[in-house]
């Protein structure tokens, strides 16, 4: 994907998303846990509230239920008439400012000293207490649930709060204790005293409750329904479901039901009343079963850590343009020197070693390699003007090589047939050079008009040396090569002369060869040499292996042997040199005498240039693609006495 | 033909062709309960200027538990009134010379409802409870189903509220499905906590509310009569196609009344009006049409319990056939 990017943008890239990696993780841990950490506190803090504010409630409500039951306990006590229940009523009603109305209703049946349809109700009218009996609506009086549930429940409660007509449509709540009485010895039930309490106090204390800029608190009744909201709208036409099946908030439905069923907590629902996200803590109240819960919105309870949020952003966010910056600012440093040396590099590559390099200062690594750089351009250049000299003299010795080997090939006689006249005889020898000059040497001249001087001769080393010592033994042989003079004698004599001011002991493998042509006799001497074959006429091979004498230029003192044999008409003699036996293919095997005397045998020909041809081309396909590594000579005389 | 109906359809031709003169009559309605969404077409009616199209100047009265229907039709100050068929079949064979001008809800919304958690789950679990029963014509259904199931049940009288039964104090308490039900379900109950029996589903299924007037008015005003209906049945039309539009209507009614303040709440209101869409148009019934055999069970029950002595003849009690729209 970034193949095609600089280094610049590569270290940018990766870089700068490890930095947002690192800063987002960083970031979204310390979110969360800040906001865990916010969250416990807020609870905690909504959980004293909402401890303080129900420790209000009940300290109004308490006194109040107590009147109930104080009045149950008076009607319990004794029977009373008409007139003392009636002023007890009163007085209650008198001291205990905070209570509406007080009631005392019997149940039909029950004997009284009050007697029956008596059902006193006293209530704070404008500005005083009122009376008034409503015994007139007992029927359905006695049907309302203010009457029905604490008698069927069989114990004092808190009712459902409801909105009283006669009231101004206050809302109301009643707390309704049953009194009993014995009738027949048995305890029995016999009526119901309910004390009315508007609940507009209430509203004022929850009203206070205000958390952040729109928090609230509200208060439900058992059965869900609001009865204290910032929203008045609310209050007694919604419960806490009905809000929830409007909104269509399931969570806001599960809150509902864990607050009427008396339990605290503290959940995350969806506010209607903020139109927000919202935390609920919520705590049941002792003495009512009604439930009191503190909207606190999520927005506001985290504001100031989403403030801080959005601060460490831009600050994440500039530090990664300064680093983005900073990067790009180094990484060009780094590569601009780089590309510089890249351009002097191609620059040098092309020949141009004077190019210019950058100059860094410091000690840093491009510094070091720029250092570097310009040290190998120096030794480069210094290297490549070595080259130049070593070449030039290279190939000054390569030309001096080549005219000594022109020189050294000049020395042998390559013109055949060398006799056309001496039909007795044909004569062919030649020299496969290898890549360095060699020491291979071979001649045959004529002594007298009837003896032919033959020669091969292989001089130990390579180069110059070699071609020089070959040269000179070339020179030798036709210098002491004289008529009437033995083989032995003649090898003798051009060793002497080899031995002296043979300094560096260089030394030549020898075989010399005298034929009388008339006779077919043959003298030959070997110093040292590979023993030539003589390819009968009838086709059999005859190895020359004599005696083995040392080669000529090591020893003046030497005595070199002499060997007569004959020739007949149709013999082949063939003389060679190392470099024919020591030929070797790729898998480094030898060409070998065994197969050389193969060869030989396979040979038909009747011409000595056709026969030395076919033995070089069997030495070829033997060598194959392998390198010629030493000079090959071959020399081969076919000897037909009369020209038959 | 005979000329019954070619009065009729004369009437019907009138009616529609003759533009809404320049004085609307003046009309009043009064509902058998507090406003709420039972009663949402005739607000729609009125609000929508339905009743007006028709010629009609409708003033909707505030009803409660308390009102006496059949006081305020006689006296004069409701023309119109709405009352359950068992309601009114009885009103007519005790002698009140009433009519029924159309049968809107066709379906029973009656049912008992019992919690699980208390073991209630089949009709025979509800032997040995105590019910919250409503000291209204309803009670004859409720006593029919007892009977019929043969339980043994302890009646609690109750007012309108369910608390009664939220708090504990009864096992089971008579409800409508439009109404008490949702009540008890927005009070923190879900529907899987209610054992519920469904009085549709005991053969019990009676039409409840339908218009009503005095004999009286309709020989005397039946052209008003036939327009008041008609106008009411497309308020409830209108009702069920914008029903945002009814419940905030009848929101407006609630808040707005002058008697006893009672709970305004949308969500109630849209189950209500959702609830009554089921109850008044049902399959192929015909809106507004009274069902003669189900006029006639209604009469053989009431009978049977010895509440009415004789069944009125169908036609002498409905008089809204004309106005019955398929």
């Amino acid at each position: 994907m970034f193949k095609s990017k600089g280094l610049a943008f590569k270290l940018s890239f990766w870089i700068l998303t490890g930095c947002l990696l690192l800063f987002f993780l960083l970031f979204w841990y310390n979110s969360r846990i800040s906001e865990k950490l916010i969250i416990k506190y807020m609870r905690e803090n909504a959980s004293q509230l909402a401890d303080a504010v129900s420790l209000k409630i009940e300290s109004t409500l308490n006194p109040i239920s107590r009147i109930s039951e104080n009045l149950a306990v008076y009607l319990e006590q004794s029977d009373h008439s008409r007139e003392e229940i009636s002023s007890f009523m009163h007085d209650l009603l008198v001291r205990n400012g905070d209570a509406n109305g007080l009631c005392v209703m019997f149940e039909p049946g029950i004997s009284t000293a009050a007697g029956s349809g008596f059902a006193p109700y006293f209530f704070r009218g404008d500005g005083a207490i009122e009376y008034v009996d409503i015994s007139a609506d007992y029927k359905t009086e006695s049907l309302g649930e203010w009457y029905q549930i604490p008698r069927l429940l069989d114990k004092a409660l808190w009712g459902e709060p409801y909105f009283d007509e006669d009231a101004h449509n206050q809302i109301i709540c009643s707390y309704s204790t049953p009194f009993f009485r014995p009738v027949d010895g048995k305890k029995r039930f016999a009526g119901i005293v309910t004390v009315d309490v508007s609940l507009q106090w209430l509203e004022s204390i929850v009203s206070k409750i205000q958390i952040f800029r729109s928090g609230y608190g509200m208060i439900v009744t058992r059965t869900g329904r609001i009865v204290t909201h910032p929203d008045k709208n609310l209050i007694m036409n919604e419960s806490i479901f009905s809000l929830a099946e409007h909104l269509n908030e399931p969570e806001l439905r599960a809150l509902g039901k864990n607050m009427i069923a008396g339990q605290s907590g503290f959940a995350r629902c969806f506010c209607g009343y903020l139109n927000a996200v919202s935390w609920f803590y919520h705590t049941p109240q002792s003495s009512t079963g009604w439930s009191l819960a503190i909207v606190i919105p999520e927005d506001e309870l985290l504001a100031d850590l989403r403030s801080l949020n959005k601060i460490l952003i831009l600050i994440a966010l500039l530090g990664l343009i300064t680093l983005l910056l900073m990067i790009t600012s180094i990484s060009r440093r780094i590569t601009n020197p780089l590309c510089v040396l890249a351009q002097a590099a191609e620059t040098i590559g092309q020949g141009n070693f004077n190019a210019l390099l950058p100059v860094i200062k410091g000690h840093d690594e491009i510094a070091v390699c720029n250092e570097s750089f310009k040290k190998m351009q120096v030794t480069l250049h210094e290297y490549i003007e070595n080259l130049k000299k070593t070449t030039a003299a290279k190939e000054k010795i390569e030309s001096d090589l080549r005219i000594a080997h022109e020189i050294q090939m000049g020395m042998v006689p390559k013109e055949f047939p060398p006799f056309p006249d001496k039909t007795e005889i044909d004569v062919f020898a030649t020299i496969v050079p290898a890549k360095e000059v060699g020491g291979d040497l071979y001649d045959f001249f004529l002594i007298d008009d009837n003896t032919l001087c033959f020669a091969v001769g292989d001089v130990s080393g390579k180069g110059v040396p070699a071609s020089l010592f070959m040269a000179v033994t070339i020179s030798l042989l036709r210098a002491k090569a004289m008529p009437e003079m033995t083989a032995s004698c003649i090898v003798a004599q051009v060793n002497r002369k080899l031995c002296e001011h043979n300094e560096s002991l260089m030394f030549c493998t020898f075989f010399l060869g005298l034929l009388d042509l008339r006779t077919g006799k043959l003298q030959c001497c070997s110093a040292g040499h590979n023993p030539p074959y003589i390819k009968r006429a009838d086709g059999s091979i005859e190895g020359l292996k004599f005696k083995p004498i040392c080669a000529l230029g090591i020893s003046q003192d030497i005595v070199y042997e002499h060997h007569d044999l004959m020739l007949n008409p149709g013999d082949i003699i063939t003389l060679y040199t190392d470099g024919v036996t020591e030929a070797e293919n790729i898998d480094q095997h030898l060409y070998g005498e065994p197969r050389f005397e193969e060869t030989l045998k396979m040979t038909c020909c009747n011409s000595a240039e056709n026969t030395t041809r076919k033995i070089l081309s069997t030495i070829k396909e033997f060598a194959g693609e392998a390198e010629q590594s030493d000079d090959i000579t071959i020399l081969t005389l076919f000897y037909t006495r009369n020209g038959e | 033909m005979k000329p019954a109906l070619l009065f009729i359809i004369f009437l019907l031709i009138y009616s529609v062709s003759t533009p809404a003169s320049a004085e609307p009559v003046k009309v009043t309605f009064l509902p058998q309960w507090y406003h709420q969404a039972q009663f949402a077409g005739y607000y729609m009616a009125e609000k929508k200027g339905i009743y007006k199209k028709y010629g009609l100047e409708v003033t909707i009265l505030e009803g409660s538990p308390d009102a006496n229907v059949y006081d305020s039709l006689q006296n004069g100050s409701a023309v119109f009134t709405s009352q359950s068929l068992v309601s009114g079949l009885k009103k007519k064979a005790l002698g009140l010379d009433i009519v029924c001008l159309s049968q809107i809800l066709q379906k029973s919304s009656l049912m008992i409802l019992g919690k699980k958690a208390d073991g209630i789950s089949k009709v025979s679990d509800l032997s040995g409870r105590s019910i919250g029963i409503w000291l209204c014509d309803f009670d004859v259904l409720i006593h029919e189903f007892i009977r019929k199931n043969r339980l043994s049940m302890t009646y609690v009288p109750v007012l309108s509220s369910v608390n009664i039964f939220l708090y504990g104090g009864i096992d089971t308490i008579n409800a409508l499905s439009y109404n008490e039900y949702h009540q008890i379900i927005n009070s923190g109950f879900e529907s899987s906590d209610l054992a519920v029996f469904d009085f549709n589903e005991f053969d019990l299924s009676f039409p409840e509310d339908g218009i009503y007037c005095l004999k009286n008015t309709f020989e005397q005003s039946r052209e008003v009569c036939d327009k008041f209906v008609k106008a009411s049945i497309e308020g409830w039309s209108c009702a069920f196609e914008h029903p945002e539009q009814a419940v905030d209507i009848c929101l407006y009614y609630i808040r707005n009344m002058k008697g006893a303040r009672q709970p305004a709440s949308r969500a109630q209101e849209t189950w209500m009006l959702n609830k009554l869409k089921e109850l008044i148009q049902v399959g192929d019934v015909p809106v507004g049409n009274l069902s003669e055999e189900k006029y006639r069970l209604m009469g053989q029950l009431l009978l049977d319990q010895k509440v009415i002595a004789e069944v009125p003849l169908f036609n002498d009690f409905f008089k809204g056939s004309v106005n019955v729209q398929k």
